[in-house]
């Protein structure tokens, strides 16, 4: 009884990290971009963005629509779905 | 009352093995996908700034790693317990943050926990912090009762002579 009290714990420590590699990645169809939240200020943003049209975002309640871009600047307009993606 | 008296070991041991989980899941997702959580704090309407988001992207996964690590040994399981109400404390108040004053919301933090709303985020953070005070007042009386009891004993024994 006294072991089980040291093991329990730790299976469940060992079965958590086995879960953490399991689950880690399956996010991993977002992108990493970039909108600009006001002039000259660049934001990070991870948006699920595929397609041919354009990817674009919005930060709800607040209405305004941003283009998300690959590098910090409106340089590389990142291609998405064309609808508007609520975060 | 009486029946959590009589099992409060093993509602100790659930909560802590919950909080293990928990927290090495959390602290290890955190940090096997990198730059998803500095990003998220780079992007919160609360926190931001570059200098806090590298230094909370490194010390929350961290600290909940060591906290799911005291929380295995029974010798620091209460230290543990008492790192895990910070922890809950600390994501609770960002939570209340967010749901109440943030002009915006963020995407969630990503894991599983990322399919719940901001607010039942907050209603699980609430009963987490709840479960681990539990777990808190459950692990003293212990030490109460036997201190009670000697200190009863001591004094009636004052009394006696």
């Amino acid at each position: 009884m006294k072991k089980l009290k040291i093991i329990l714990p730790m299976l469940a420590f060992i079965f958590a990290i086995a879960l953490s590699f399991a689950f880690a990645g399956t996010n991993e169809t977002t992108v990493q971009g970039y909108y600009e939240a006001s002039p000259d200020n660049w934001q990070p943003v991870n948006v699920d963005c595929e397609g041919s049209s354009d990817c674009k975002i919005r930060f709800l309640p607040d209405p305004t629509i941003h283009q998300v871009y690959a590098t910090p600047d409106a340089s590389q307009p990142l291609d998405g779905s064309g609808e508007i993606i609520d975060l | 009352m009486k029946w959590v008296q009589e099992h409060k070991g093993i509602i100790v041991a659930v909560i802590s093995t919950l909080f293990i989980i928990l927290f090495t899941y959390a602290g290890l997702t955190k940090l096997l996908e990198g730059h998803r959580f500095y990003d998220n704090i780079r992007n919160s309407p609360i926190l931001g700034g570059e200098t806090l988001a590298s230094l909370a992207s490194w010390m929350v996964p961290l600290a909940e790693l060591t906290v799911a690590l005291l929380l295995v040994r029974s010798r620091t399981r209460l230290m543990g317990f008492y790192g895990a109400m910070g922890l809950m404390l600390l994501f609770t108040g960002y939570t209340v943050a967010i749901v109440f004053f943030a002009p915006y919301r963020p995407c969630s933090c990503g894991g599983v926990i990322s399919l719940l709303s901001w607010e039942q985020n907050l209603v699980l953070n609430l009963v987490l912090l709840l479960l681990v005070i539990m777990a808190i007042v459950l692990h003293y009386p212990n030490d109460k009762t036997s201190n009670g009891s000697h200190s009863n004993k001591s004094i009636k024994n004052q009394v006696n002579i």
